[in-house]
């Protein structure tokens, strides 16, 4: 198992409950491919610096979770076809975690 | 040596008088394992008011850091955390 650690865009158009709809169905994919989720920090709706998929704001979380990475390329692939998602970036932690404790 | 910087060096360039002590890499300083993307006010004072990358010789990073500075402003820049260059 690996630490990842994915910050996620979500369509700030959407209600809370939606975004929250948007942010479980992540925590869900991330449980359905063996993985455990350990922090959802959410930042909330933010002015961007520059327009991404013409918006202007956008609400953003960030969720560290571990998983094997055989397994991670699964996630990805399924990220596309969660709702109200407009873009993620994911981070290898562990790799960051190790170089802290050197 | 006032008058120095319009002389001419030995190769014909220009020299100009190193001023001041020279800067110091802030990673390095801080001892900062990991240069975050997310770190938006950290990564502003690496980045020009246009939005460019500044280079080392400004800001006095070490080659290093200054790879992994220009890898996080991209990275915020893709999530809208930065800007792109502007004009």
């Amino acid at each position: 198992m690996r630490t990842y650690e994915t910050l996620l865009l979500c369509d700030p158009r959407r209600d809370d409950a939606e975004l929250g709809q948007t942010l479980d169905r992540f925590t869900t994919l991330v449980a359905e491919r063996g993985g455990e989720v350990r922090t959802v920090d959410k930042w909330g709706r933010r002015k961007l610096a520059a327009e991404v998929a013409d918006l202007g704001e956008g609400y953003y979380a960030v969720v560290t979770y571990e998983i094997e990475p055989a397994r991670r390329g699964d996630l990805e692939a399924a990220l596309p076809f969660v709702e109200g998602l407009v873009r993620t970036k994911t981070i290898r932690r562990d790799i960051r975690e190790r170089k802290a404790s050197k | 040596m006032r008058g120095s910087r319009d002389r001419d060096g030995r190769d014909g360039k220009k020299q100009f008088p190193r001023k001041g002590r020279p800067k110091v890499c802030y990673f390095c300083k801080e001892k900062v394992a990991y240069v975050d993307y997310k770190d938006v006010a950290l990564l502003r004072r690496f980045v020009s008011d246009r939005g460019k990358i500044r280079a080392r010789r400004v800001t006095g990073s070490c080659q290093h850091h200054q790879r992994d500075i220009a890898l996080a402003v991209k990275n915020a820049r893709e999530m809208g955390l930065l800007s792109y260059a502007v004009r």
